[in-house]
């Protein structure tokens, strides 16, 4: 198990430092002025701009530059917005409701997820299958701001049930619609998930062993059925939730919500390529872990990766 | 021996109830020639088989009219409407539906029935142009990846994985952010590809190594056969059945995606004709008319929906494990 | 002898007086597919089990033979339903049963050894707890033994009637873990008092030590192991008494797993599935099956995965157990001289139906109905056996084999056509330093125009020496030479050279044709690779090899999937002889077909090598096969070769005490048959 960690932590300085790179390359160093872009349809200020050059060490060579990013992502700092607030700070502000946001989706999604899925898996063919899996068809098909916005009209405007919008310091309703609407493609995906594991598993040669021990219908399903049909869907539960974070971009900008989505969303909108890259390495930084997470928990559940 | 001697002579005095000599009566079983072969039924191959079954799934049958119906529309919008679908009037502004215009007017007084046949093409073609090119990128890396093994192999699943930490929609935004004037789908189908050839290349390259260690691809070399023959005229056209459902399957994401990037604003600009921009445009005037962003979402999810069952249908066409090996 | 006959009088009045314990009648099981077709998996299967007794169901595959078992426990896969007929057990009738009545029933009175020993444990649960459950759904008693029926009733007739059950119970109560060094220490002063001493004393106790297994052993045998040794009877009931007072859970899973044959079982039962060979697997899944100590055992091709020998040991430690507990056995099969040489009552199925049952001696010395005639013939256990056998009364074997094999002077005679000289490979293993030799040092040659056999079980590297002389694969050290060359250096046009004149055959007739061609591209393709010809002379050629393989020319336009095992490995051949071959390499090219099958298989390439001259190089596991194909033998065990002789040298005077076991381990060894 030790060394199997330790050979993915190494697997994973690359792929950091990788994507870290590639960030800051795709943002520096296309073609199109990153400069430029701060500006937007702002006519540009020759002082200003040699300035942020400056600023960013956009003067300096490709590699050097992103050595430098690199040195200051590390000790966190990212710099100053354009109104000469520290970018940490506003992220710092914005990151709790996010993950406020993002474990309630994803609460929402690995329980009604799994549940459905399972009852799904077991029941295959019949009518509640089916109803289940138009269900989970549709959401993925609807992308998540048409979701938002049925929701918004139904739930918030029509029938007055939840808050239509979250505002600056959101509480558990304010932020329940908008949590539904972020875990709803990823629960329909748990939904087809767990039901085409759960009807695999279950005709699996060990689960008819089991039977034939004569243990009940109900403890073979939990231990055979469920307990093996759990590994692929905790990978990809654990895998979302870094996702998640970078998804609620959608749903915090329909519902007002104030978390880190809604900063990049503003941030894109007023031009500031920092508090975006800044943001951007942040999460990728925040699903890479996930990752190395869900690595550990595939082994930790699955005794044939533990031994590998 | 002598255990078999005592069994012997117990043979005929010993038998219990029910376990007499039986012989069937050659007559109610017909024996038939060892191994022999049915030759009535007809002769299938893999891709045949597989029509058959989809021929035969509703789910099947009701996407494909559906995409038939989507693509004519996206090739054909004048046959629908008359109309430029950047024509508008704001005197219209809001208004509700009439003759020739069954779905009314959005804010700036367009034709949202024209604007919801035009966007079609939009949302096609990225979906389209961003599959074909997923597919091919994703399928070279992976084949290559899995084919040669070794430090190639490392070197390509590390870039694999270098791009698929970046999640498609932070790392479309980061580019996109510095091209927002362009107009071009290729622009939306370029940064789509850089984020999404990773799946592909992932399951090419499993499929690859699996196909590579099978009995038929050994027997060809021992025939003569060279490692590159065996990759184009045996490892592909086995590797080809899960590419094609990974790539039916994300044609409608990838339409999702160009949508969304659109909603954010940072896709296509309002002066090119695209469901996510014209939702995004509407969403302000959600309260008092929804009818305005109800036609161009269910267009999109109708359009998402019958892209993804037909890639679930053909999931369980081509499915090796439901073919019978 | 009069001993045995006594007992198995006894046990025959027993049987009849407590009647069947399974009693299956008119049975029919229907299968639905998904076009709501219907098929008859299983029609009017009459079959009966009487207590302690072993009944072998045989037939090769399709033959419905694993559904009736199925349908006995009630664990039919998919659609299949029982339609028809009666399955009594110990006279109720449960085909009707629920789910929930069944459960009751599994365990405790219907056991199961599956089949698939890799597929039927659960990878992510350890060993012990996967024998844990099977004792704990069924509420068994950890402590005590359960003794069957028939057991009691036998016992009851040796013994005086007990006065009391709870005193028989108790005698029945297992040592624990915890007073075993206590109960070893209270047997050694015992032996010490009763004037046991010295290297005798020292021999006991080892004794003791290893038979007294906690969890599987229990008081009366330890005061009987002590009255024994010499301690007198009142001592060694009170010290069984005092130190036997059952066992943990943890103690009878291990007991249970030493039981089943597993070495140092409470380290084993801990761990998980992926860490056990096969063999290991299997015996961990007796042990599950035997758990609750059933009446009824149900044994699916228990061994049909594992080595021969594996098989043997295994089939010979579930016999001793199953005799020991008085537990009756449905022995499903394929192969008719294993049933005949473990069961008692033979059933024989073919398509669904029972075409014929009896004693296992009867049926097989004198078959009756056209089917179990044909797979008496062709059965290669048996057939080896029948020459063994027609050899030791003196008579001409020579008429029984369809190989005839070349004399010693005519091999000496033949001219090298392949030689293995030294030939060594290593293998790197993953995270480890030193190399693993897959193959070291083998030598021999294959003469023209014969069969040079290689018989091993698994890992003892005779695939890896069939790719070396295929040159898929390089050999660290040694050489392969064909016609006098060495191939190594083979490259280009030299090296298609030799792939024209060496061709293989190779095991997974599932495999080895790509499904995406069909028949008539995969016997074209060498000539396309060799650019032989034009597309008529291909057409023309294709039609010539197919009927060499005794194939429909319509099958060409067909493809693998809808062709039997059979016939794809007969494709297979063809293949290899588009390019009119020397020499032909099969790698376990019979194993995974069916006994009519591969009997039909071998015939054709027997034909072929009368016919052509061919040289073979036959790799197999099963030396019942190699009589009827080899002219010599090549036995490798672990890498290295043990033995190399002519095959009736092998057969008649193995040298090697392992070429000794693999002939002990060909089914039926035991059987002595008839020659009609």
């Amino acid at each position: 198990m030790g060394k199997y960690l330790l050979r993915r932590i190494l697997q994973m300085i690359p792929v950091v430092l990788g994507t870290t790179l590639l960030v800051y390359a795709l943002v520096f160093a296309l073609p199109g002025d990153p400069v430029k872009a701060m500006f937007g349809d702002k006519p540009i200020n020759a002082a200003v701009a040699a300035q942020i050059r400056a600023e960013y060490n956009l003067d300096k060579p490709f590699i050097v530059q992103y050595l430098l990013f690199l040195k200051n992502a590390l000790t966190l700092n990212f710099g100053n917005t354009f109104a000469g607030q520290p970018v940490i700070s506003e992220i710092g502000r914005a990151f709790p409701v996010t993950i406020k946001l993002a474990l309630m989706a994803f609460c929402f999604e690995a329980i009604f997820g799994v549940v459905f899925g399972i009852i799904s898996g077991l029941k295959k063919g019949k009518w509640y299958d089916s109803v289940i899996l138009i269900v989970s068809l549709l959401l993925i098909s609807v992308p998540t701001f048409v979701t938002g916005f049925l929701g918004q009209y139904f739930l918030g405007v029509k029938w007055r049930l939840l808050p239509v919008t979250a505002g600056s310091d959101p509480g558990f309703l304010d932020l329940l619609m908008p949590a539904m609407v972020l875990g709803s493609v990823s629960m329909a995906y748990i939904i087809r998930l767990t039901r085409s594991e759960v009807s695999s598993n279950i005709a699996e040669d060990y689960v008819r062993t089991a039977r034939a021990k004569g243990m009940s219908n109900r403890s073979v399903i939990v231990r055979h059925v469920l307990r093996n049909s759990l590994i692929p869907v905790v990978t990809y539960l654990g895998q979302d939730l870094g996702s998640l974070m970078s998804g609620a971009m959608i749903s915090e900008t329909i519902f007002n919500v104030h978390g880190i989505g809604f900063l990049t969303y503003q941030s894109i909108l007023k031009g500031e390529s920092n508090m975006v890259v800044s943001i951007v390495t942040l999460l990728t930084l925040i699903f890479v872990v996930c990752n190395l997470l869900v690595d550990m928990l595939y082994a930790a559940l699955d005794p044939r990766i533990r031994y590998a | 021996m002598s255990d078999n001697e005592s069994q012997e002579s117990m043979n005929t005095s010993s038998t219990l109830p029910g376990q007499e000599r039986y012989v069937a009566p050659a007559d109610t079983v017909k024996l038939q020639d060892v191994d022999s072969i049915d030759e009535s039924a007809p002769a299938t191959s893999m891709w045949a088989d597989a029509w058959r079954t989809l021929r035969k799934n509703p789910l099947f049958i009701v996407s494909a009219v559906l995409i038939v119906c989507v693509i004519f529309v996206a090739l054909f919008p004048g046959v629908f409407t008359h109309q430029d679908p950047n024509f508008c009037q704001l005197e219209h502004s809001l208004e509700p539906s009439s003759a020739g215009h069954p779905f009314g007017y959005d804010t700036q007084g367009c034709d949202v029935f024209t604007r919801t046949v035009y966007g079609t093409r939009t949302s096609l073609s990225v979906g389209v142009l961003t599959t074909i090119l997923v597919v091919l990128f994703g399928t070279l890396i992976g084949a290559l990846g899995g084919f040669f093994g070794g430090w190639v192999d490392a070197v390509l699943s590390r870039c694999t994985d270098i791009f698929m930490a970046i999640p498609l929609l932070l790392g479309a935004i980061v580019v996109l952010q510095m091209f927002r004037t362009s107009g071009s789908v290729w622009k939306i189908v370029l940064v789509l590809t850089l984020f999404g050839w990773t799946q592909t290349a992932r399951i090419a390259r499993g499929s690859v190594m699996e196909t590579k260690n099978l009995e038929f691809n050994t027997a060809s070399t021992a025939l003569g056969s060279t490692p590159l023959r065996n990759l184009v005229s045996h490892i592909m056209p086995n590797s080809l059945a899960s590419i094609i459902v990974v790539g039916t399957t994300s044609l409608g994401t990838y339409i999702v995606s160009e949508a969304t990037l659109s909603f954010l604003g940072i896709g296509l600009p309002t002066t090119t004709v695209s469901w996510g921009g014209d939702i995004s445009n509407a969403q302000t005037i959600l309260r008092t008319d929804p009818a305005v962003l109800f036609y161009p979402s269910a267009a999109l999810a109708i359009t998402v929906l019958a892209f993804i069952m037909m890639g679930d249908a053909v999931k369980d066409a081509l499915d090796p494990k439901s073919r019978t090996a | 002898m009069s001993e045995k006959n006594n007992t198995n009088d006894k046990l025959l009045a027993m049987q009849r007086e407590q009647g069947p314990i399974l009693e299956v009648k008119d049975l029919k099981v229907d299968f639905t597919t998904g076009d709501k077709n219907v098929v008859h998996a299983v029609r009017d299967a009459s079959f009966t089990v009487y207590p302690g007794q072993w009944v072998a169901i045989v037939g090769e595959s399709g033959s419905g033979k694993s559904t009736s078992a199925m349908a006995v426990l009630g664990l039919l896969a998919g659609t299949g339903h029982v339609v028809g007929g009666s399955i009594k057990l110990e006279g109720e009738e449960i085909s009707g049963d629920t789910r929930r009545q069944y459960e009751h029933l599994l365990g405790d009175k219907m056991g199961l050894v599956p089949q698939d020993p890799m597929s039927n444990l659960n990878p992510v649960w350890r060993i012990g707890s996967q024998v844990e459950e099977a004792l704990k759904a069924n509420h068994m008693d950890v402590s005590h033994e359960k003794r069957s029926n028939l057991a009691k009733a036998l016992a009851g007739a040796d013994t005086e009637p007990q006065d009391e059950d709870q005193q028989a119970d108790d005698d029945e109560t297992f040592i624990g873990s915890k007073e075993l060094p206590d109960l070893l220490e209270a047997a050694r002063q015992a032996l010490d008092e009763a004037g046991v001493a010295g290297k005798k004393a020292e021999n006991v106790m080892d004794y003791f030590t290893e038979e007294w297994i906690p969890g599987s052993e229990t008081r009366w045998r330890v005061a009987d192991d002590l009255i024994k040794a010499g301690v007198a009877e009142e001592k060694a009931w009170t010290i069984a008494k005092s130190y036997v007072l059952g066992s943990t859970m943890t103690d009878r899973v291990a007991g249970l797993l030493q039981e089943a044959g597993l070495p140092e079982a409470a380290t084993r039962a801990r761990q998980y599935p992926h860490e056990f060979s096969g063999g290991m697997l299997q015996r961990a899944l007796i042990a599950i099956g035997l758990a609750c100590r059933p009446d009824l055992l149900i044994a699916d091709e228990p061994t049909s995965a594992l080595d021969v020998t594996v098989q043997k040991k295994i089939l010979d430690h579930l016999q001793s157990l199953t005799n020991e507990l008085g537990t009756a056995v449905l022995f499903i099969t394929h192969d008719l001289g294993l049933a005949a040489e473990r069961a008692q009552h033979i059933v024989v199925m073919y398509k669904g139906q029972v075409v014929e049952s009896g004693p296992s001696l009867e049926v097989l010395q004198h078959p009756q109905h056209p089917y179990t005639k044909r797979l008496v013939a062709a059965a290669p256990s048996l057939a080896s056996q029948r020459i063994i056998s027609a050899k030791e009364h003196g008579e001409n074997a020579e008429k029984l084999m369809e190989h005839h094999v070349k004399g010693e002077e005519t091999l000496e005679r033949s001219e090298h056509i392949i030689t293995v000289s030294h030939l060594t490979r290593e293998f790197r293993l993953p995270r480890r330093k030193e190399m693993f030799k897959a193959v070291d040092d083998v030598s021999f040659s294959v003469k023209r125009g014969t069969t040079l056999a290689i018989v091993g079980e698994s890992g003892s590297g005779k695939s890896t020496v069939a790719n070396m002389v295929l040159k898929l694969l390089e050999p660290t050290s040694g050489t392969v030479t064909y016609e006098g060359q060495d191939i190594s250096g083979f490259k280009g046009k030299d090296l298609l050279d030799f792939r024209r004149h060496v061709q293989p055959v190779f095991q997974n007739p599932y495999g080895s044709l790509d499904p995406m061609y069909s028949i008539y591209r995969s016997i074209e393709e060498p000539l396309r690779i060799h650019k032989i010809g034009d597309k008529k002379s291909r057409a023309k050629r294709v039609r010539e090899l197919l009927d060499l393989v005794r194939m429909p020319q319509s099958v060409m336009q067909r493809y693998p999937n809808e062709l039997s095992g059979g016939q794809r490995q007969r494709i297979a051949i063809a293949r290899a002889m588009a390019l009119d071959p020397d020499v032909i390499v099969c790698d376990e090219a019979v194993s995974a077909l069916d006994v009519l099958v591969q009997d039909q298989v071998l015939q054709l390439l027997n034909d072929l090598q009368a016919e052509r001259g061919l040289s073979y190089l036959f790799i197999t596991h099963d030396l019942a096969v190699v009589r009827q194909i080899a002219d010599e033998v090549v036995v490798m065990q672990k890498g290295r070769l043990v033995e190399h002789a002519t095959t009736d040298e092998v057969f008649d005077h193995p040298r090697q005490q392992y070429t000794k076991d693999l002939l002990d381990a060909i089914p039926g060894g035991k059987l002595r048959l008839g020659l009609d």
